[in-house]
């Protein structure tokens, strides 16, 4: 793969990625570094030599493996410690998280943090991002038969958790 | 549906990255792939370390004039030279800010009894590093082995201090016995294999190595000691911290095998294929031991009756000694990798007790010489 077309990958997926790992941490400073080191991995890991299929896919993985690690280190980091001022002053995030997203958003995020990271990551790549459940499927290397299911498992879960919660 | 979609689209519109950030994320990334090389400046991190720098440079009271010249450097130059430092070795120009500016810093960072071991365990391993990599550019001339041993030499003796707590009355943390006495000796034990291979395959620095040697399992040999001592105290006394202790040793033996298979992931596809599989065969032999160890633990809390009682004590000690096995494993593991790829260097195997007669006989004489001081 040539630069320009890593490029072109880039300006068409970043903000994306970063979308998704935002609405994963909730930390946009965490989530660009995330994002960059996503690239540069992907960029090095091409320029050994290796073939990427489908880099959309490959982005998503790498992003993931971040996210997941980050996770596992700081155990958790739930909507509720930030919405409740659990962070420094000079975060802004208790109160632009309310500002940009809107009550109801907020709301809908504290839903998901009640479920499993690996439905949330399924909801997020539907919803947020806008992958179909094939390409879900290329991310997770799954059949594209299992994350429908997935899909509309978590969806029904997370309709019930907002409904009541 | 319709209602979460709409909630969905909603939140996603709050979640933007600017244009401006676009081009900084992209001007950064162009620009590590482009120099592979050159160091990484992580911005986020040099802002906050420049703080704690400046913080530190102009409360070092007890050094005012050393303290003065950081801050001077510092503010001329932000914490990218800090950073820079890091990589450097003894006779590189950089090499006495990472002595005294980053490791004075940090070492004044740690507070804890255990942050404090940690850390002097971490400066072993930086010294033995930079001797391991100096040996193999053929770069350890004698004033650079001095400069490493005595900082070496130094800090052993900051080591030992705290393990003689025990000597003096006072009582040596848990947390150091269990667990960062069993990290550090490995780590030493693996090293030494490392630096005699070295010394066999460089004749030229051999003499600088072999004396470095000789301090390295000079300390090693004390925290081994340690670290017996305690496991059978434990056994004996049917210590009642029995629990706390195995507890914080499989904490001990999960960070290194983290660490080992960091490792694996970092040496990519450049490792030797033997190195790999050799390095994954332990990195699995000690999960399946602390697989063991956990399991074990999980069928004495079922069965409570008088017989595990008894035989509890025991085993929790032969769990200790296992998942000292399974620390050692993975120490071993990550450092086969890493001197394959920094050092270039194939080590297979770690034996039990090394064999070196003149490391050895070396040792004992520095034990007499010792004596006789003393006495």
């Amino acid at each position: 793969m040539k630069e320009k077309d890593f490029l072109a990958a880039y300006e068409a997926y970043s903000e994306a990625l970063f979308r998704h790992c935002y609405f994963r941490i909730y930390d946009r400073e965490k989530a660009k570094d995330m994002v960059q080191e996503t690239f540069i991995r992907t960029w090095e890991y091409i320029l050994k030599g290796e073939k990427v299929e489908n880099i959309r896919a490959f982005f998503y993985r790498v992003l993931n493996n971040l996210v997941v690690d980050e996770i596992r280190r700081k155990k958790s980091l739930s909507l509720e410690e930030i919405t409740e001022g659990g962070f420094q002053a000079s975060d802004n995030k208790v109160g632009k998280l309310q500002v940009e997203l809107g009550a109801e958003a907020v709301n809908l995020m504290r839903s998901m943090e009640k479920m499993e990271e690996e439905k949330k990551q399924l909801l997020i790549m539907r919803f947020i991002d806008g992958l179909g459940p094939k390409e879900i499927a290329s991310v997770v290397g799954e059949s594209e038969n299992v994350i429908s299911v997935r899909l509309s498992r978590a969806l029904k879960e997370l309709r019930e958790i907002f409904n009541n919660g | 549906m319709d209602n979460l979609e709409k909630i969905f689209d909603k939140a996603k519109e709050g979640v933007k990255l600017s244009q401006q950030e676009k081009e900084k994320m992209k001007g950064f990334i162009l620009s590590v792939t482009k120099t592979p090389e050159a160091p990484v400046r992580d911005e986020v991190f040099e802002r906050r370390t420049f703080k704690r720098l400046l913080t530190y440079a102009v409360f070092s009271f007890s050094r005012p004039a050393a303290a003065f010249a950081v801050l001077m450097l510092v503010i001329a130059s932000g914490a990218g030279i800090s950073l820079a430092a890091e990589g450097s070795l003894p006779g590189d120009i950089l090499y006495p800010i990472k002595i005294e500016v980053n490791e004075g810093f940090r070492e004044h960072l740690a507070r804890s009894d255990e942050a404090k071991m940690e850390w002097f365990v971490s400066v072993a391993e930086r010294r033995m590093e930079e001797t391991e990599r100096l040996a193999s550019e053929d770069r350890l001339d004698d004033k650079a082995r001095a400069t490493i041993e005595a900082n070496f030499a130094k800090n052993a003796e900051k080591i030992k201090t705290r393990l003689s707590a025990t000597a003096t009355g006072g009582e040596v943390k848990l947390s150091i016995n269990a667990d960062v006495t069993s990290r550090l000796e490995t780590s030493l034990m693996a090293h030494e294999e490392i630096l005699s291979k070295l010394a066999e395959k460089n004749s030229g620095s051999k003499k600088e190595i072999t004396s470095v040697l000789v301090e390295v399992k000079s300390i090693s040999k004390s925290v081994k000691e340690v670290r017996k001592n305690f496991e059978d105290d434990v056994f004996e006394k049917r210590n009642s911290r029995l629990e706390e202790a195995t507890a914080l040793r499989l904490k001990a033996s999960l960070e290194a095998i983290a660490e080992a298979k960091k490792a694996l992931e970092k040496s990519g596809d450049s490792i030797d294929e033997e190195v790999r599989k050799k390095a994954e065969e332990m990195i699995k032999e000690a999960e399946e031991i602390v697989a063991e160890v956990k399991l074990g633990k999980a069928a004495e809390q079922e069965d409570q009756s008088i017989m595990s009682l008894k035989s509890s004590a025991s085993s929790t000690t032969e769990a200790l000694t296992r998942l000292h096995e399974a620390v050692k494993l993975s120490s071993q593991a990550k450092l086969m990798l890493e001197a394959q790829s920094r050092l270039k260097l194939k080590v297979l195997e770690f034996p039990a007790t090394s064999s070196r007669v003149e490391i050895e006989e070396k040792i004992e004489e520095r034990n007499e010489e010792e004596l006789e001081i003393n006495l």
